[in-house]
């Protein structure tokens, strides 16, 4: 099982210095980062008290460290009673912005191993815990799969400190609660719960952390092992719980009444509940103009219709129902196809497939290889494969569209990838019914999505005016006076009549 | 955090497409078809009132275990098994109807048996779930099929005789048969079991969606009947074997050659998906007033006897 | 029972029954859109030994090539039905024929009434068929599928095409789609078709519509040119808009009609019919002196081409007693009366 913070709970810390520092050596002693700098306080009289601080090389501000509390430390004459030289040292001698005192070398273990300083102190079993903190972190910038044409721009950063600073500049208030879990038998990594205490239900929040405390896992380096670990529909392709890098979501997020889960050592915040709807929904939809953000999300329902239909739809027609299709089509099609090699489905299949490599390639790519991949892949292959009929122009063109159409919703990436597959089987092999069976099934397992016992697609239950109006468009500011339906407290905004 | 939704206008959209699904059928007596469900659907409104309290009353129980007395009990045991063998076969006809539609039409050359074995499957997945998830199953479809239905008719329109010569032809006299074969019997038929199933949905039967729903799924179907009078001799009318599909096909022939069938199987699948679904659902949510596992058990052997009824019969 | 478990066993079979359906059987057969021949047109004669011949033409494309690569071919097969017909396409039919895209149906002015019965059964049990397809008649359909295209390369959609201007220019709107037949049929056991002709020019076979064609029990009857389609559609009721003429009393006349409406009433307490025919005419065309004249001589020449028509007709050709709500009424109506009322269009 390997060594972890909370086996020392009932670890006891002695009085004696030196019997802790060998303890702490000991535990890290194949660990050479590990420092240990003792220091003699002074009575004036001749006598002194000895004091160790012990804190990890490369996590600590030497110069804070120096400073504010070996300097101090140093100079400094005790003048107080034995009893009240705890209290004495963490008032009056230390300049730290945060001292805890603590009695479990757990949470001693926590401190030093999160970059703040345990100063020990010969005589008492009381640590001080100093905030020390100084390793290097990233810059606030926009996270790359997030981009916004206007809004704010910052995006979280790795620690998790910095990222609740960004969340409580957006949310001024002492409704903000912040609760402190340690999820990870070795890593111990910090996780925040963060909610407006008077907009969240209370169930929800007991469920998460009943969810959250049943985890057992090595290691939690990133949100979405939490994602995966505590979703509801384990084998769904279906998300069921937010993700963003973005405070002003987790903050719009939170003015919803959902809950947002901080994970330290990634930007990924989860947000919960998950509506189905958010799928669709743009970070600017509500920076932009409502006419503009409207189009934007209509086309993105329209889109991801298209992208797992368009192949599906196709051969469905061209194989079982030609009669729908008009005359001139039919024949071109026809004509298209002639000395083509593959049958219809393989030929899908197969442009799918280089399609969905390109796309990944451009990804994972150097930006500036990007040009030529766009050459070789769109016109050299796509043009080359039509001209030696390998595969068909018509059969091209749906793909792509199906292709492009599939970008417009980033977050249902996976979905789109599978579903079109297995539409495209059903449409293959049973034509219209096959394609009517797979969308059925599609539909059934959307509307049976819960995500903490909220119905993911709950504005269907509701279907009132209020619950429409950021739906398949987004309504005006003016008009938006109500919370998601799972809220508790609906009314967010007045008539603000103009 | 569970809320007790109305769903109103969910109800309203499912019963009138469980009752719009008929417009698959032959039509043999089109123009006293029609009188009748112009005359008979006020007549089925005014009954109502007079039907909704006995439903509400007899299979409004939560459980049966709430049920005192053992005899009480075995009448309601009794009734329930009843009413799941008529929901069952209203289920079969459906499901049997629409896979023949399917072999016939869509996919010729596959066998009946597989296409329903098929569909039921779906059904009863959907069955499986929350009535939920049939309810915005149904509010999706309904925006969906009236668009396509109106959409129908409005496309017909340059194709219609005159209407002085449906009216002609029709014949009131007919209004005096009344027998087993009548379309106003045909069409509300299965009526009683959607009932049971909004009353065994917790929140009862909801009056006000009860009558707008069967009046919806009335004109729906007045709406295409009155289509298929208008375009097709009632003679000729009678020997089509789909003829809401064969009317769409009047709309082709032109330069574009554009044909909208796939509308009218989109409206067909639609309705016989929601009904076969609802009516396991039913039977489930019937045998669960009894026990849990009992629903889940019987559904899937009530599927099972769906598709095999045709092999054995 | 694990509930989840249950969900499994449902959703593999699901899954795996998918491919029982006859896409995954049939994968290795054409099904594919380049192994399928479109039908255009369908022809039906009688042929030798009293078998009934089909002549089909098909849509065919070269394969590589952009434009005008879209041409028609002739296949000819006989048989007792027309299934075995089609079954018996000479010519190197190597692939499967759809009719789904078929414009036009042409019967031969000598097939049987057992032919023409099996043409239809055919056509309307064949589910491809469209219920709108035109249906016409020729002397030889054959020889009229094999005419010379005008305007398209595919002659069924050059013939649909010159039935629709005749159409606009005569106002010869018949009740000759497939669905209209096959009601004329159960109705009346009469319908009427549009009448080509075909000549034969510099080697070539050119066609040219004649007029209209009356079957009664699905047998020619009565062969009328095209002043006498007009009449028969103005009398039919079918008539939409667009100019004919006719002779009457030494006097040509060429009414442009841009609306026409007709109703057939039995006054009460007669036996009479009465068709009321309701024109409204161009105005640049005539004056209002002239619409009298014209009323009186359509009037005439009406009555004289329905008295001639239904001397010539055993059956109900204009299916006038439907029309007047007269189906169930036993007994004959010996006076038809026929009444014009023409006016000019407001300018």
């Amino acid at each position: 099982m390997g060594k972890q913070n909370t086996d020392f709970e009932n670890t006891i810390i002695s009085d004696n210095l030196q019997t802790n520092i060998d303890f702490i050596k000991n535990l890290f002693k194949k660990d050479s980062m590990l420092r240990v700098r003792q220091v003699r306080m002074n009575t004036g009289l001749g006598t002194g008290v000895d004091c160790c601080l012990i804190y990890f090389d490369g996590m600590v501000d030497s110069k804070l460290l120096n400073e504010s509390i070996v300097f101090p430390l140093q100079r400094s004459k005790i003048v107080v009673p034995p009893a009240s030289l705890i209290d004495y040292i963490d008032k009056k001698v230390l300049f730290a912005g945060e001292v805890k005192r603590v009695t479990g070398m757990t949470d001693i273990l926590r401190g030093i191993e999160y970059g703040d300083t345990a100063l020990f102190v010969d005589g008492y079993s009381t640590v001080l815990i100093i905030d020390t903190k100084g390793f290097d972190t990233r810059g606030i910038s926009e996270p790359e799969d997030e981009r916004i044409l206007q809004g704010p721009r910052e995006g979280f950063k790795e620690a998790i400190l910095y990222n609740t600073a960004l969340l409580r500049c957006k949310l001024q208030t002492p409704d903000l609660c912040i609760e402190a879990q340690h999820i990870g038998r070795r890593t111990d990594t910090k996780v925040f719960i963060c909610y407006l205490e008077t907009l969240v239900e209370p169930d929800m929040l007991a469920e998460l952390k009943a969810r959250l405390s049943k985890i057992d896992i090595d290691g939690v380096l990133d949100s979405n092992y939490l994602s995966e670990l505590i979703r509801d529909h384990p084998c769904s392709p279906f998300k069921t719980t937010g993700i963003t890098e973005r405070p002003d979501i987790v903050a719009a997020r939170l003015l919803e009444g959902r809950i947002a889960v901080m994970v330290d050592g990634t930007p990924a915040v989860l947000t919960i509940p998950y509506l189905f709807v958010e799928n669709f929904q743009s970070d600017e939809d509500y920076y932009l103009n409502y006419l503009v953000s409207s189009i934007g999300r209509i086309l993105r329902f329209l889109c991801f219709f298209l992208a797992i239909s368009i192949p599906a739809l196709y051969l469905s027609l061209v194989g079982f129902h030609e009669e729908l299709l008009p005359t001139m089509f039919a024949l071109s099609v026809a004509q298209a196809r002639g000395g083509v090699p593959l049958s219809s489905l393989l030929e899908c299949v197969a442009v799918i497939v280089i399609f969905e490599i390109l796309k990944e390639t451009g990804v994972r790519m150097p930006q500036s290889l990007g040009h030529a991949l766009a050459i070789v892949g769109g016109l050299i292959i796509g043009q080359a494969a039509v001209d030696a009929r390998f595969i068909s122009a018509p059969v091209l063109i749906a793909v792509a569209l199906s292709g492009v159409c599939g970008l417009m919703v980033p977050r249902l990436r996976g979905i789109v990838f599978y579903a079109r597959f297995v539409l495209l089987f059903w449409g293959y092999l049973g034509g219209l019914f096959g394609f009517m069976l797979g969308i059925s099934a599609l539909l059934i397992m959307i509307f049976g999505l819960k995500s903490f016992g909220v119905d993911c697609t709950i504005s269907l239950l509701d279907p009132s005016p209020q619950g429409l109006k950021d739906i398949l468009w987004r309504s005006s500011w003016r008009k938006m006076r109500t919370r998601p339906a799972f809220n508790r407290d609906r009314i967010r905004a007045g008539e603000n009549k103009p | 955090m569970e809320k007790n939704y109305s769903l109103g206008l969910h109800r309203i959209c499912l019963l009138s497409l469980f009752l719009f699904g008929i417009v698959i059928n032959k039509i043999t007596d089109g123009g006293s078809g029609l009188l009748w469900l112009l005359v008979g659907t006020p007549g089925i409104l005014l009954l109502l009132p007079l039907i909704l309290p006995v439903f509400d009353k007899f299979y409004g129980i939560e459980s049966a275990k709430s049920v005192d007395s053992t005899s009480k009990k075995t009448g309601l045991a009794a009734l329930y098994i009843l009413t799941g063998l008529y929901v069952l076969w209203t289920a079969y006809y459906a499901s049997f109807r629409y896979a023949d539609f399917i072999a016939s039409i869509m996919i010729p050359g596959t066998p009946v048996v597989w296409v329903q074995l098929l569909f039921v499957l779906i059904c009863l997945w959907l069955a499986m779930k929350e009535p939920t998830v049939v309810f915005k199953v149904a509010l999706v479809s309904f925006v969906a099929v009236v668009l396509s239905a109106v959409l129908l008719f409005a496309v017909s329109v340059p194709h219609f005789a005159s209407f002085g010569s449906l009216f002609k032809n029709l014949d009131f006299g007919a209004l005096a048969d009344f027998n087993l074969n009548n379309p106003v019997l045909r069409f509300f038929l299965p009526l009683p079991v959607i009932l049971v199933f909004f009353t065994c949905t917790s929140c009862g039967t909801n009056k006000k969606s009860v009558y707008i729903g069967t009046a919806a799924g009335a004109l729906l179907f007045g709406i295409s009947m009155l289509q298929l009078l208008l375009i097709f001799d009632e003679k000729y009318l009678a020997t089509l074997d789909y003829p809401y599909l064969s009317s769409v096909s009047v709309l082709a022939g032109d330069e574009v050659f554009l044909r909208l069938d796939g509308l009218v199987y989109a409206i067909l699948y639609v309705c016989f998906f929601l009904k076969c679904s609802v009516c396991l659902l039913t039977i489930r949510l019937l045998a669960q007033k009894f026990s849990r596992r009992l629903g889940l058990f019987v559904t899937p052997v009530c599927a099972a006897l769906i598709v095999l009824l045709p092999l054995l019969a | 029972m694990n509930v989840t478990k249950i969900k499994n066993v449902f959703v593999m079979p699901l899954v795996l029954l998918i491919f029982v359906l006859p896409g995954c059987r049939n994968i290795t057969q054409a099904r594919e859109p380049e192994q399928e021949y479109l039908a255009a047109a369908m022809g039906f004669d009688r042929g030798e030994d009293d078998l009934l011949e089909v002549t089909l033409e098909v849509i065919v494309f070269s394969v590589g090539e952009a434009e005008n690569s879209i041409e028609s071919r002739l296949f000819t097969g006989t048989g007792h039905t027309v299934k075995e017909a089609v079954g018996n396409l000479s010519g190197g039919v190597a692939k499967t024929v759809l009719f789904s895209h078929c414009a036009l149906l042409v019967l031969g002015e000598n097939l049987s009434a057992g032919q023409v019965d099996e043409v239809f059964r055919f056509c309307t049990t064949e589910r491809n068929i469209s219920i709108s397809t035109v249906v016409a008649t020729a002397p030889d359909a054959g020889e009229l599928l094999s005419c010379e295209s005008i305007s398209t390369p595919i002659t069924a959609y050059d013939i649909t095409g010159v039935l629709q201007q005749k159409r606009r220019d005569w106002g010869i709107s018949l009740a000759n789609r497939l669905h209209e037949v096959e009601a004329g049929r159960l109705n009346t056991k009469s319908f009427a078709l549009p009448y080509f002709t075909v000549e034969k020019k510099d080697e070539k076979n050119s066609y040219s519509l004649h007029g209209v064609r009356i079957y009664e029990k699905d047998l020619p009857s009565l062969t009328l040119d095209l002043t006498g389609s007009a009449f028969y559609s103005l009398l039919s009721g079918s008539f939409k808009s667009g100019s004919f003429y006719f002779e009457a009393d030494g006097t040509v006349y060429q009414p442009e009609v841009r609306h026409y409406s007709s109703k057939v009433r039995t006054p009460a307490g007669t036996n009479e019919i009465e068709i009321n025919i309701r024109l409204i005419l161009e105005k640049e065309r005539y004056s209002m002196t002239d619409t009298d004249a014209l009323k009186t001589a359509l009037e005439k020449a009406a009555d004289d081409f329905f008295n001639t028509v239904t001397a010539a007709c055993r059956t109900d050709v204009f299916n006038i007693r439907k029309r007047a709500g007269l189906d169930d009424v036993p007994g004959e109506f010996s006076n038809v009366k026929i009444r014009f009322d023409v006016k000019e269009r407001p300018g």
